[in-house]
């Protein structure tokens, strides 16, 4: 499927670029929303993201993997949202800042039908940057170690470390709700 | 065991207790409306086939390439002819 996906693109097919958006859109928006920690601001940088699905969708190679791709794409949208938030915080100064900064709280919280859940999300949102973006794309989206290295331009050790932080953050933040096997380390 | 053999086992733990924990997070979606809007907003960039001027420029620098360098050699064979 992926794959005719992939070449529906390569050919410029409206139809292969609705079904990669609603095969994906939700993923993706999901590690948006849990990396900006804002609706609004995930949404703007889904539709990026999606922008240059479309206008780069052409060169892609036939053997391209969709996930590791579009979370390629999405990473750099944050990485360049986050850029540009705090330059212009820098420039704000003293002024009040017109754009809230992103809360601790993820906006998922409020979906939460269970303790354990809340406890989960709020632990996600409690991690660094850094360990979450790493968390979210092995943990939540399934992504490999060494596709998760390719989509945040890391090397494969330095996945394995940030994942292996994650986890003790993690499991400091989930306490009693954290897997039994964490406890014991 | 090297450090690098503990660190890919631990990595592997690791992968599959977040893997177990992911399951349970809540899951968020946009609107339909807006991921309505989202995606005709995108798939407007989305180009048919490649523009026209894409396919001509690498032609016709090709072409002057090409003559430059034929007109070059024809230069060197009538010093030497």
């Amino acid at each position: 499927m992926e794959a005719t996906w992939v070449e529906g693109l390569r050919r410029g097919d409206p139809a292969a670029f609705d079904a990669v958006f609603a095969a994906y859109r939700k993923r993706v928006f999901g590690y948006l929303v849990r990396m900006t920690r804002r609706r609004d601001i995930a949404e703007d940088l889904l539709q990026e993201t999606f922008v240059m699905v479309a206008r780069h969708g052409r060169s892609l190679r036939a053997d391209t993997k969709l996930a590791a791709w579009l979370f390629t794409i999405a990473h750099r949208k944050f990485v360049s949202w986050t850029r540009a938030a705090a330059v212009r915080r820098q420039l704000a100064g003293d002024f009040p800042e017109r754009e809230p900064a992103a809360p601790d709280r993820s906006p998922l919280e409020a979906l939460a039908d269970s303790q354990v859940q809340l406890a989960l999300e709020r632990a996600f949102a409690q991690l660094p940057d850094t360990y979450r973006e790493v968390a979210l794309l092995v943990g939540v989206e399934g992504l490999a170690p060494a596709e998760a290295a390719e989509v945040l331009g890391l090397r494969g050790d330095a996945v394995r470390q940030r994942l292996a932080r994650a986890r003790a953050h993690l499991a400091t933040a989930l306490g009693e709700h954290a897997p039994a096997a964490w406890r014991t380390r | 065991m090297s450090r690098d053999d503990d660190l890919r086992d631990l990595a592997d733990d690791d992968v599959r207790a977040l893997r177990e924990l992911a399951g349970g997070l809540p899951i968020d979606d946009v609107a339909d409306a807006d991921a309505s809007r989202i995606a005709r907003e995108a798939r407007m960039h989305q180009t048919a086939a490649p523009p026209l001027a894409r396919v001509l420029e690498p032609i016709a620098v090709a072409l002057c390439a090409t003559s430059v360098m034929g007109w070059a050699l024809i230069k060197v064979l009538e010093v030497f002819s």
